[in-house]
């Protein structure tokens, strides 16, 4: 489980921000959209649930 | 005896003087989303704000305040604030713009929409709609007038659960806000977060009162967090696979016999099509899928089923699986079959209060068929539009139509208060869509993560800076206060939608860009102008009408908002058998559709990515892409977190803090 929408850093604290694509940490990226799968079609949900491996950096 | 003061009284002496240099301000809170609306007082020293605390009189939250609004302070003066209009000058995504007076911000949107409408029709515009707020009904308003039906609604929140309930049991937010807890003997939290989100609610309160008095407590959700760790049962399920657990507990319920007879043969349609459809979805069945053991899906089926009267609350989580309208019918249809449907201490429909009705600014009457039939992505599948926002496009489908080209492109959209790029899926097709799109307005009090693609970027002032709107929450109303001189050179969102209009020639609509008359108008019903409420500080709060219960034959009746105005329940009966979606080409039952990835659905991708991740919206300091960059907060949660089962990250060599 983690937390979406990081992108901001926190100049007051010297805490980085962090890139919205690749070597960031935002989470959207991960989820599928494939329009034929990703799409409730009665109500357009997209899912918030996805496969991943998790490695220390 | 003595006591040495050590310079104690003198002390509260010069706190006392401090303090009667202040001046306190009343006014509403909407930093964090649709509902909340708490009750502020915030304390002004010198024209600066210097502190906020809870209004005791607000209904809303009774004297508390979440750690956001208590940072609010840091986020009005936060160094990344915009401070007037921009205008880019660098490539898209880079970043560069250069200062612009409002009256050229405002000339070049106009004249750009209006040669876009000119060139491609009204609909190539999109306006992507935040977290809602009261003004979301102007941005309606502005797209109607201007011909577009392209309210670019989130497709992640809400409305999903809305529309489940309102065409299974004819009230949209039954399972969302009609809990009562007050009179239950049970609660089920499904999917939803009461500790961190919709607090102002006083839905955690109210539990913990409920739990107090013996009632007991089910929370299904996969993380331990605060509300699980207060549950009798807490049952961890797997990310996505709601659906397949509540289609496994209407087997065990109507198989075990546990559901009321009575109400499903008077209130029900369709109940003998679910007994032999219901058959297949076995809690054997759906342990793989869920990972909920067999034994602990029957343990919380049976507590549900027998326990009189028992309560739901669901949450988002219904509303982020491809599974979602599936999964919300089955939990309505849980709750009406076990005779929990507007009864003390089941799910009710609230009576409602003597508070008049607010004038709606929705131009609900120019709503046709070819309005709907041009969506560029309907949300809610078109043949049931308009609904409750009015016609809405997917904020994702609109964006990604700029790739697509289908059916159309949309291209101009403006996104107030909302972040395309951190916000929704797909990150990467959001950014390619935003490098494609024509023309791009960013309205926000803050620089955000959108921005770099901006061609205008449009600043607002917060909500300690303006003096309007007037916020209605249940049956109280109250005015907005200007609170401080604005920081900077803005508009209120209110103001930039009321100008932008007049100047694209849509006045008429509204109101000649008179932000007092457009109050006055919405006030109408209360026999009061906005300045009289105003003489009101903490607003008003309206007498609550008593409560009847069993309201059936009313609430099965209500109308849909569709262009026909069909009642939501054509039998006047809770639809458990769907005909209005059988119909329309959908599944007339509720059925399980398994997650685009999932160890059921796609097991050959196990073998790469043998994890399921997932991920949450609001926590007790953060919402959405919002707020990192305050100090307060941040220090709080200083990065990016992901949890893992310790046993998993062992494995994987991986410690807490790495």
């Amino acid at each position: 489980m983690g937390l979406h929408g990081w992108w901001q850093g926190c100049s007051e604290l010297g805490l980085p921000g962090y890139p919205i694509l690749d070597g960031g940490a935002n989470v959207n990226v991960m989820y599928s959209t494939d329009p034929d799968k990703a799409f409730d079609p009665m109500v357009t949900a997209m899912p918030k649930q996805t496969l991943v491996e998790v490695r220390k950096a | 005896m003595s006591i040495k003061s050590d310079g104690l009284e003198e002390a509260v002496e010069s706190v006392k003087a401090k303090k009667s240099e202040e001046r306190m301000v009343p006014t509403i809170c909407s930093l964090c989303g649709p509902m909340p609306g708490c009750g502020l007082n915030c304390y002004v020293k010198d024209g600066r704000l210097i502190r906020v605390e809870g209004m005791k009189e607000a209904p809303t939250n009774k004297g508390t305040l979440c750690p956001k609004a208590f940072a609010s302070v840091q986020w009005l003066y936060s160094p990344q604030r915009l401070k007037y209009p921009l205008k880019r000058v660098g490539k898209k995504g880079e970043g560069k713009f250069k200062r612009i007076t409002w009256d050229e911000a405002l000339d070049i949107i106009a004249s750009r929409l209006s040669e876009l409408k000119e060139k491609h029709g009204p609909e190539s515009l999109a306006i992507l709609v935040p977290q809602r707020r009261s003004y979301c009904d102007y941005l309606q308003r502005f797209l109607i007038a201007h011909g577009s039906p392209n309210y670019g609604h989130s497709g992640l929140c809400f409305v999903q659960r809305e529309f489940g309930f309102a065409y299974t049991v004819g009230v949209p937010m039954l399972g969302i806000y009609g809990a009562d807890y007050e009179h239950t003997d049970l609660i089920v939290i499904w999917g939803a977060n009461p500790v961190y989100s919709a607090g102002p609610l006083g839905n955690l309160r109210r539990i913990l009162n409920a739990k107090e008095r013996g009632a007991r407590l089910i929370v299904i959700k996969p993380e331990m967090q605060p509300d699980a760790a207060k549950a009798d049962i807490w049952v961890p399920i797997r990310p996505g696979t709601d659906g397949a657990l509540a289609l496994a507990m209407l087997n065990v319920i109507i198989n075990e016999n546990l559901y009321d007879a009575d109400f499903v043969s008077r209130w029900c349609y369709g109940f003998d099509k679910l007994v032999p459809h219901i058959q297949k979805y076995t809690p054997e069945w759906a342990e793989p899928i869920t990972g909920v053991p067999t034994d602990q899906i029957r343990e919380v089926a049976r507590l549900y089923g027998t326990t009189k009267p028992a309560c739901m609350f669901l949450g988002n989580a219904f509303d982020q699986t491809v599974d979602s309208n599936n999964a919300v019918r089955a939990a309505a249809i849980l709750i009406a079959i076990t005779g929990n449907l507007d009864r003390p201490g089941g799910n009710i429909v609230p009576t409602g209060s003597t508070m008049p009705m607010v004038k709606s600014v929705h131009l609900r009457e120019r709503y046709t068929q070819d309005f709907v039939d041009r969506l560029v992505g309907p949300e809610i599948a078109s043949c049931f539009q308009p609904f409750i926002e009015g016609t809405s496009s997917a904020y994702y489908r609109c964006l990604d139509s700029v790739l697509t080209r289908e059916p159309y492109p949309v291209r101009a959209i403006i996104a107030p208060g909302t972040q395309p790029t951190v916000i929704t899926r797909g990150s990467k097709r959001v950014v390619e869509a935003l490098e494609k799109l024509e023309f791009f307005v960013v309205i926000d009090v803050m620089q955000n993560a959108s921005m770099p693609w901006a061609d205008i970027v449009v600043p607002v002032a917060t909500m300690y800076e303006c003096d309007h709107p007037f916020e209605v929450r249940g049956n109280w109303i109250m005015a907005r206060n200007k609170v401080i001189e604005p920081l900077g050179d803005y508009k209120s969102d209110y103001e930039f939608w009321l100008d932008l209009a007049v100047k694209m020639g849509y006045g008429e609509d509204f109101w000649d860009g008179s932000i007092e008359k457009c109050m006055n108008y919405q006030l109408e019903n209360f026999g009061m102008t906005m300045e009289q409420l105003r003489a009101h500080p903490t607003g008003i709060i309206y007498e609550p009408k008593p409560m009847v219960y069993e309201k059936y034959e009313k609430i099965f009746a209500i109308p849909s908002p569709r262009l026909s105005r069909a009642p939501y329940l054509p039998q006047g009966k809770v639809a458990i058998y769907n005909t209005t979606f059988e119909e329309n080409g959908f599944n007339p039952l509720p059925e399980w559709v398994e997650p685009p990835e999932s160890p059921t659905g796609t097991p050959e991708l196990l073998a790469k990515y043998p994890l399921v991740f997932s991920d949450t919206h609001t926590t007790d300091v953060y919402n959405h892409g919002w707020l990192r960059n305050l100090p307060y907060l941040r220090e709080i949660q200083p990065d990016p977190w992901v949890h893992i089962h310790p046993e998993t990250a062992k494995a994987r060599g991986i410690e807490n803090g790495d």
